[in-house]
């Protein structure tokens, strides 16, 4: 998966959370938070792991979970990862 | 509670290399038929195989709301098959489920409380196709990027002639050999455990009651139905999603090759053709035919609660018997006594005289070794009235989802009156009433036998109900 934009990455973020979360309004706001605005839980987090690293073709190291906030804060993961600089984030 | 409770089935679920629905997978044991496929050719790659043949499932899997994208890939196919399975037997019982829970996609039986139902699966070995695919990916993905790596760094050497483009293609080739998921599966652990497949029927009716699960290799099926009987016999609960699943299929071909490497699947002497090859009870059977799985899921409800709601009462489960030969791991006691007393417990728990069963579903495997010692015990116990067949004479081998899958072909052949024929009985080894045709004959009571590796030996009884 190559050349995507802020905007493909985003589209996907939000086609998973909604996926995943099962969410009734369907794609989230970008700002809306994963576990207080989209009642995401523990597990949650470890099937939207597993769909990220699917979807963006890349491994998450635990560690960086914490990053994973908001839809925006995952799509600056992203893009960030796919650079070679979510580590240092 | 009273121990007076009678046990029924009202609802039946298959899923099998023979039909994803009971009507169809009915229809086709009806019509003796089989299928049989060569291995995956892969397979080959890794081992010098005895047996070539096994009984693949095919499209196996349909939509369901149970069952999102998401959650597939958290299940493995064992659990899958036996979340379609339970889905059937519990609209054919008429027990309807509704959503309880739309964010986790959790239902509930409309007509049950969940604190009174349980659940009772059978499985030989659990969700091992999920823990050699997260073993492969935890053994091999590493090195595969290091050969790719050494690959790409010879084609790009300086010197870089014909002998460096050679051993990069063959370390290339390796690497081909070597298939692996394309990530971890965080869930793998929640998808290995012997005891997922009960979770998640559990987890996807809120059943609340007992949800055990049976380990007893090829017995388990029928160990999990027997245990079920006795839980709504004994009101621990008054339905019961009983049965077994089984999916036995990896990229290497791991599970294959174990019972190959101990010469149990079929290896016919001289050319035949390839539905022709596994023969329980046949001069010339070899072994048995190994089956990629399946599932079978029974719904056990308590008689008077079911005859209340105006249930299907397709048949009584009416009695239970398990022993174990302690005699090896593999092999059956050639005496066979355990097997009797497993019956003998059985119908003496049936309140059935052995003089009484007109149908036996036989564990019927094709082993050269094990065939003898059944029939032996068949014929001691039942002489040679009883109606005989082998379901894996069709199916295959499923596991820890045979004895359940049998347990559905005994229920529909004591509703319909008849059973399938037992396939490639043409030089029968014994002096028994194999089943060749499927002519309708009187069925009051039939047992169900399973015998496994481990030496379980596991009996149950079922009887046309109010007889």
């Amino acid at each position: 998966m190559k050349n995507l934009d802020r905007e493909d990455v985003t589209r996907k973020v939000q086609e998973i959370l909604a996926e995943v979360l099962n969410l009734a309004e369907g794609r989230p706001d970008p700002d809306a938070r994963l576990i207080e605005d989209l009642g995401a839980e523990s597990v949650d987090m470890l099937s939207l792991l597993l769909e990220f690293e699917e979807a963006f073709d890349s491994e998450i190291p635990d560690e960086d979970l914490p990053q994973f906030v908001t839809v925006r804060s995952i799509v600056d993961y992203v893009l960030k990862s796919r650079t070679g600089t979510a580590r240092q984030a | 509670m009273s121990r007076e409770r009678r046990v029924v089935v009202t609802g039946l679920g298959v899923v099998s290399s023979l039909g994803n629905r009971v009507e169809p997978f009915w229809r086709a044991c009806l019509e003796g038929r089989t299928v049989v496929e060569p291995i995956p050719r892969a397979w080959t790659r890794y081992a010098p195989l005895k047996s070539s043949l096994w009984s693949p499932l095919g499209d196996w899997d349909r939509p369901t709301p149970l069952m999102t994208r998401v959650e597939r890939k958290q299940m493995d196919p064992s659990s899958q098959m036996a979340l379609l399975a339970a889905e059937e037997a519990l609209e054919a019982a008429g027990l309807e489920t509704e959503l309880a829970d739309r964010k986790r996609n959790r239902h509930r039986i409309a007509a049950c409380d969940g604190e009174r139902a349980g659940v009772f699966i059978g499985t030989g070995v659990g969700g091992i196709h999920t823990l050699l695919a997260s073993a492969s990916f935890t053994f091999l993905s590493e090195a595969k990027k290091r050969l790719a790596e050494v690959a790409a760094s010879l084609r790009g050497a300086a010197e870089a002639g014909d002998a460096a483009d050679e051993a990069a293609a063959q370390l290339e080739q390796v690497r081909s050999m070597l298939p692996t998921p394309p990530v971890f599966n965080t869930f793998s652990v929640s998808m290995t455990m012997p005891n997922a497949v009960s979770a998640q029927l559990a987890l996807k009716f809120g059943v609340k009651g007992p949800t055990p699960t049976f380990t007893c290799a090829c017995a388990s099926g029928t160990t999990a139905l027997g245990q079920a009987l006795r839980a709504v016999r004994e009101g621990a609960c008054d339905l019961a999603l009983a049965g077994g699943a089984e999916y036995l299929s990896d990229e290497y071909g791991s599970c294959f090759r174990g019972f190959d490497a101990v010469g149990a699947l079929v290896r016919p002497a001289a050319p035949m053709p390839r539905e022709a090859v596994n023969r329980p009870f046949d001069d010339d059977r070899t072994g048995f035919l190994f089956a990629e799985g399946g599932a079978a899921v029974l719904a056990l409800e308590d008689l008077e609660r079911a005859r209340a709601r105006g249930a299907p009462l397709l048949a009584e489960v009416r009695g239970y018997g398990e022993t174990c030969d302690a005699y090896s791991a593999m092999v059956m006691d050639p005496e066979g006594r355990q097997i009797v007393r497993a019956l003998e417990l059985c119908l003496a728990d049936a309140g059935v005289d052995a003089g009484d069963v007109d149908y036996l579903n036989a564990h019927g495997t094709g082993t050269p070794a094990n065939d003898p010692i059944e029939c032996r015990a068949v014929r001691e116990l039942f002489g040679r009235r009883v109606r005989v067949n082998s379901t894996k004479s069709l199916l295959g081998h499923t596991l820890g989802a045979s004895g359940a899958i049998e347990a559905v072909v005994t229920v529909l052949s004591l509703r319909d009156g008849r059973t399938h024929p037992s396939k490639n009985v043409e030089r029968p080894i014994a002096d028994l009433a194999f089943v060749t045709r499927p002519e309708p004959f009187p069925i009051r009571h039939a047992v169900s036998q399973s015998f496994a590796f481990g030496g379980q030996n596991a009996a149950v009884a079922f009887s046309q109900v109010g007889a």
